[in-house]
């Protein structure tokens, strides 16, 4: 399966050293898929990096697209596993409606949408009508992308 | 200092930019400088795929970040006020090859013409705002004056590795490494082997680009009755498989089409020695390749390439000689990365 690995935040590798964007990529090679690594990490508000990612290009390469922080949410991509972090909760916080739409919709269009810990999952289900999954490892995301083969 | 390095590069396609944009990252990281990679996918598909690749660069904020290093189209178009752009790679479809006719789009398409003035005057404003423009090489550099009128300082590209490569005696095997392509042209030189008046042996080492050239090799070699002279490894080589092919060949062929700086290959075949037999319109390769004195430079035709095998096949001392050459020659450059990533944080 040729999967592309979009890293979108700028310290996810620092709170999540085992999902760390050419790790992942390489664990993903290691179990005989084409994995490539897109990194685009960004800070700041989600709607800023909305734009750049919904235009680029992701939707034409890759049987899936495997985002690593919630901002990978906006990229378009018929199969797109995103696995959220804590940075999402400040995301959300403070946001006005319209905003709070726009990430809560991207992410419950994610073909599958998976958290990092029980509470980040938690609290995904109070801001999105998807009930989220908790994966600790790079062997449950594999399980999961390979699921939907 | 925060920097962030951005390319633009076909998902799955890997090649020597991509080689060198990662050693790029790796050596600012050596240097505790902070650094983000940013790699940006492209798809150039249809004029409407470029437009909507440019418009995603042109999106995307970082407004944490101290310097930009932008190196591949549509990377430049990232709005930033410090931004020092390293040119590899314009889209040439847009420039060059438009004229040369070898875009893939017909000139009459109004669309690829629509986006052809977009790319130029993008191009031409986006660089205009850089601090300094830089170019990675001769051809490069006056692609970038002629088109848009851009002036940009020439900033050669040191190894990708740091490996150490060793000099043998020449042997009898011609080398032909990396990515295995129509436009790197291995074919050209299984051709050759089948003209040779001597038992001269060809390597051609790498992962075939599309899958189906490296089918087309094997039947050409079939065809042409040299399967034994001709060992084709169709697949990724390691560092010190291709450091130990290197270290005993006689020479390295390499013939691109037309492209824009010397090559990976010819940098590491000069490394160790080699000499390096190239074409008269590989381009930026013969810069550095230079008839009779680091290597040949053919024309790419079967039969002037199987001439410069046999004068090396029957010559091992002129061998080495222009092997000897290119070392030189390379060394004289002062590619290293201290130098490079001076130039580029200053």
């Amino acid at each position: 399966m040729e999967i592309l690995v979009v890293n979108t935040s700028l310290d996810w590798a620092a709170r999540n050293p085992q999902f760390e964007d050419r790790r992942v990529t390489r664990f993903l090679t290691d179990h005989g898929h084409h994995a490539h690594d897109v990194p685009i990490p960004m800070v700041g508000a989600a709607s800023s990096s909305a734009l750049a990612l919904g235009l680029l290009p992701y939707a034409t390469y890759g049987d899936a697209l495997l985002g690593l922080g919630h901002r990978a949410a906006f990229a378009i991509h018929p199969h797109k596993l995103v696995i959220v972090d804590e940075e999402v909760i400040d995301a959300f916080v403070g946001l006005g409606a319209e905003d709070h739409s726009l990430l809560s919709d991207s992410l419950e269009g994610c073909t599958e949408l998976v958290a990092t810990s029980e509470s980040v999952a938690a609290f995904l289900e109070q801001h999105t009508s998807t009930a989220v999954d908790v994966i600790v490892d790079a062997t449950g995301l594999l399980a999961r992308l390979e699921q939907r083969r | 200092m925060r920097v962030a390095v951005i390319s633009a590069s076909v998902p799955f396609v890997r090649g020597g930019a991509e080689m060198l944009e990662e050693e790029l990252v790796r050596q600012l990281r050596a240097r505790d400088v902070d650094v983000v990679h940013i790699r940006l996918p492209f798809d150039w598909s249809t004029p409407a795929a470029v437009q909507r690749s440019m418009a995603g660069a042109a999106a995307v904020r970082l407004p944490n970040v101290d310097r930009v290093l932008p190196l591949k189209f549509p990377a430049w178009l990232v709005p930033h006020d410090e931004k020092v752009a390293w040119v590899f790679h314009q889209f040439r479809q847009m420039y060059d090859l438009w004229e040369a006719g070898l875009s893939g789009w017909s000139t009459d398409d109004r669309s690829a013409l629509h986006l052809r003035r977009l790319v130029v005057q993008s191009d031409t404003a986006t660089l205009s705002q850089c601090i300094r423009v830089h170019t990675y090489s001769p051809t490069t550099r006056d692609r970038l004056r002629r088109f848009n009128g851009i002036d940009s300082s020439l900033l050669y590209t040191p190894m990708a590795t740091d490996s150490v490569f060793r000099s043998g005696a020449h042997g009898d095997e011609i080398v032909a490494l990396g990515r295995v392509s129509g436009a790197k042209r291995q074919a050209l030189a299984v051709e050759a082997v089948a003209l040779t008046q001597t038992p001269v042996r060809l390597v051609i080492a790498g992962v075939p680009d599309p899958p189906e050239y490296g089918v087309q090799i094997r039947r050409r070699i079939r065809e042409l009755g040299v399967g034994d002279r001709v060992t084709f490894i169709d697949r990724f080589i390691t560092e010190a498989e291709k450091i130990s092919l290197l270290e005993t060949a006689l020479a390295s062929v390499y013939q691109p089409i037309d492209e824009d700086n010397f090559g990976y290959v010819t940098a590491e075949s000069f490394l160790a020695r080699r000499p390096v037999i190239t074409a008269t319109d590989s381009g930026g390769v013969c810069w550095i390749v230079k008839d009779g004195l680091t290597g040949y430079v053919a024309d790419p035709q079967p039969r002037a390439v199987a001439a410069a095998f046999d004068a090396l096949f029957n010559d091992r001392r002129r061998a080495a000689e222009l092997g000897d050459a290119g070392f030189d020659r390379l060394s004289g450059l002062e590619l290293n990365w201290d130098h490079t990533i001076r130039t580029l944080l200053a």
